[in-house]
This record gives C-alpha cells, structure tokens and sequence, in this order.
C-alpha cells in the first residue's frame, strides 16, 4: 500500500535527517579551550590576593571574560550554523549537572583564597586545572550530545 | 507518547526534514538549513513561509559582521505537531506489519 511505503520513508528520512544534524554539530578544536581559559581567568579574578591585583583589573577580567564568552559563541553560530544551549537527554543532563558542580567547586576555592589570604598561585593551578577539565569534559559531553542527537533526542 | 495525529502541512518531504532539523536544535541558520536539505533559499524560503503561517516555525535575523543571517526555531505547537505527525507514521507501518 503507498500509505505504508510512503510512511516508513518519511520516518527513514527523519532518522537520516537526525544523524546529518548530529554530525553537523561538530564542536571547533578551539571551542572548549576557551572556555577553560575563561573559567581560568574567572578564577584569577576571584582568587588572586589582595595586593596582587587592583580591583579594577579584577573587574577588566571579569569583562573580558563576559566578551570573550559572547564572542567565542557567535563564532560557533556561524561555523556549525545550529545553536544547542541545553542538554538535549539524560546523559547530556547529567553531565552538564556535574560540570556545574566543578564549576561551583573552582569558583569556590578561588574565593576562598582571596577571603582567607592564600598564596597567588592556588587560583593559577586551578585555572591551569579547569582548562585541562573544561577541553576533556567539553569533547565527552560533545560526543554524548551527538549520541542522543542520532537517537532522537532534543532539547 | 504523543498521540498520533497525521499532519499534511509536516508530511511533506522537506518540510518534515526541515521539522525534524529545527526539532534537534534550539535553532538553526537557514544556510545550513539549504546545505542540509539540498535546496535553493528561494525553496527553503517557501517551505518556511508556510510553516510559520501555521505557527509551527519562527525566524529571526541577526546580523554578524552587517550581514544579515535567518535563524529558524520550531514553535512549541510545531514540536507538538511533529511529535504527533511521526507516531502517525510508526502506527500506520505497525498496522502493515
């Protein structure tokens, strides 16, 4: 009957339409990089001590931060052409859940060495550290987004 | 599980590609929209056009370096409509089977 072609064609061309958007969204090598540079530079900001650093320049920080984050996403914009802010399925939400939760612990630590005086490299090893964290993390969260992206997911 | 409610709008071929694109995404730019879908701007315009007239897509334009770019996103009533239009499809090729 056509009624049954035609609709397991059309339910085919969905799946294949699926896995030609997933492999669309092919995060660029400097993408996640920089994220780790800004969360770094966040760190910096919250963590150097007093002295080391004008509250001004902590301020420029935090700025370059706020540009610098805008910036790298539009240039994802433009190269990938997609835009997904969210997780789109129970293992991408899991893993945003727990960069977040590394996300709090860094930031965390940085204050509290500011607040209880502690020495200025504390903030550059973990701004050192989440660059490091931020690329791993960011390709293995990629890899799941698209996993669940090809199963039908969506956020 | 949606209830299956075929969609004449959405069954048609690009249309529902397109769907079934703007569904994985929070948006997409309509030049990956032509570059997915192998087609012309003025097709993809069309095909959009009445997609939005049934309130199943929205378009919006940013302009990045002056140049205007098209981001598309399905609707929530257009998610509704594709999610109802696909189990359609599988109740029909469950019945044949």
């Amino acid at each position: 009957m056509a009624d049954d072609f035609d609709a397991q064609a059309a339910l085919d061309a969905a799946t294949d339409t699926r896995t030609h958007l997933a492999d669309r969204v092919q995060t660029p090598w400097w993408y996640h990089p920089c994220y780790g540079i800004f969360i770094a530079v966040t760190c910096l900001a919250l963590g150097l001590p007093a002295g080391t650093i004008s509250h001004q320049h902590r301020l420029y920080l935090f700025l370059l931060v706020i540009i610098g984050n805008f910036a790298v996403t539009q240039v994802y914009r433009h190269v990938t052409g997609v835009w997904i802010q969210t997780a789109v399925g129970p293992r991408t939400r899991r893993l945003m859940i727990e960069f977040a939760i590394g996300l709090v612990l860094a930031f965390a630590a940085s204050v509290a060495n500011y607040l209880w005086h502690g020495p200025w490299w504390t903030p550059v090893v973990i701004g050192a550290a989440a660059i490091v964290a931020a690329t791993l993390f960011g390709r293995h969260y990629d890899e799941a987004l698209r996993a669940e992206m090809r199963a039908g997911a969506s956020p | 599980m949606s209830e299956p409610v075929f969609d004449d709008l959405i069954h048609q071929p690009h249309r529902l590609r397109i769907c079934v694109l703007l569904a994985g995404a929070e948006e997409v730019a309509f030049q990956a929209l032509c570059e997915e879908l192998g087609v012309a701007m003025p097709t993809l315009s069309k095909q959009l056009k009445m997609l939005s007239e049934a309130g199943y897509v929205t378009t919006r334009k940013t302009f990045p370096s002056g140049r205007a770019a098209t981001w598309a996103r399905l609707t929530t009533a257009g998610r509704h409509a594709l999610t109802g239009h696909l189990a359609a499809l599988k109740s029909l090729v469950e019945q044949v089977d």
